[in-house]
């Protein structure tokens, strides 16, 4: 049995010389990586708000998006109203024939009308078909 | 990234105004530091996770967060910089095991070096390694830290007691408890 002073000074050699195994050859250039990549992520800029410059928020991608769409939208607008449909018979008497506000021919079957005159229309002398 | 340091004269400047220089932001400078240190604090990492990936892992957490400023290095306190980061190290090991869910006593690498050339010498001196391993993995994280500390990297009972965050006395009981749990399963393994 050794002495309580000869355990000590095995156990220290023993735990001192137990053979540790040596990190990888790239452990170091590992743990930099690790480090400037943590960084990198924590610093790279999320989004940018009012808060910065007109520049940086004129560069934004999503006002770039945001005036694609618009202008996109402006086109769309410009053609629908080119290619709105004519205006129906009935539409264009009804504006015709109206006095101080009031349509004339709201429940009159347009088809039913004879006017005098293509030209000179008065619409005192409308004779109503039903009359 | 060695020559870079050393053609700054960051190689020459004390861990603690490497220190300074990190805290604002000097990427050389933490370069130096983890070349300078990585390895010794693998050394005291793998005594206490007994796993090779387990350490790297532990001591590539440590810089991190050491470059991040989660651990913060207060010179006016006068600590050494070796001290203050074997506690951070010593932290995340205890950290890094209980996340794995696992207690310490990994298995022994199987392709641990030996450097003698001997065989027999070879076989011994695995061996030997393999039961102190044993009984190392078979103490509480506290008795190993205090073990590792005291022996492996020579500190005195003020500084262990200093790095784990317990006062000196606590520090004795731990190593008195420690050395005759060692004592006993060592004389079991004879």
């Amino acid at each position: 049995m050794p002495s309580e002073k000869e355990f000590e000074n095995r156990l220290a050699a023993d735990v001192r010389g137990m053979t540790i195994p040596q990190p990888d050859a790239a452990f170091e250039n590992r743990i930099l990586m690790a480090a400037f990549a943590q960084q990198t992520v924590k610093d790279a800029p999320v989004t940018v708000h009012s808060g910065n410059s007109f520049t940086a928020w004129w560069n934004a991608p999503r006002l770039a998006f945001a005036a694609a769409l618009a202008a996109l939208a402006l086109v769309f607008l410009t053609s629908a109203e080119s290619f709105s449909p004519q205006p129906t018979e009935q539409q264009i008497a009804q504006e015709r024939y109206t006095v101080d506000g009031i349509p004339l021919l709201a429940d009159v079957d347009v088809a039913a009308i004879e006017v005098s005159s293509d030209d000179a229309i008065d619409e005192y002398d409308l004779v109503f078909a039903s009359f | 990234m060695t020559n870079t340091a050393a053609s700054n004269g960051l190689d020459a400047l004390a861990d603690e105004l490497l220190m300074k220089r990190i805290a604002s932001g000097d990427a050389a400078a933490f370069s130096t530091l983890v070349n300078r240190h990585a390895r010794r604090f693998f050394g005291a990492a793998y005594r206490v996770a007994l796993n090779k990936e387990d350490a790297e892992d532990i001591v590539q957490e440590a810089f991190c967060k050491l470059w991040s400023g989660k651990a913060q290095w207060k010179d006016d306190r006068g600590a050494k910089f070796t001290t203050w980061f074997y506690r951070i190290v010593c932290n995340q090991a205890i950290d890094h095991m209980a996340k794995k869910g696992r207690g310490y006593g990994g298995e022994l690498d199987e392709n641990t070096p030996s450097g003698d050339a001997n065989a027999e010498e070879e076989l011994l001196s695995s061996r030997r390694t393999q039961d102190i391993h044993a009984a190392l993995a078979e103490l509480p994280e506290r008795q190993r830290t205090a073990i590792t500390l005291f022996y492996n990297e020579e500190l005195s009972q003020k500084e262990a007691a200093e790095v784990m965050g317990i006062t000196v006395k606590a520090v004795e009981s731990l190593l008195g408890r420690a050395k005759q749990a060692l004592k006993e399963r060592m004389l079991a393994y004879a």
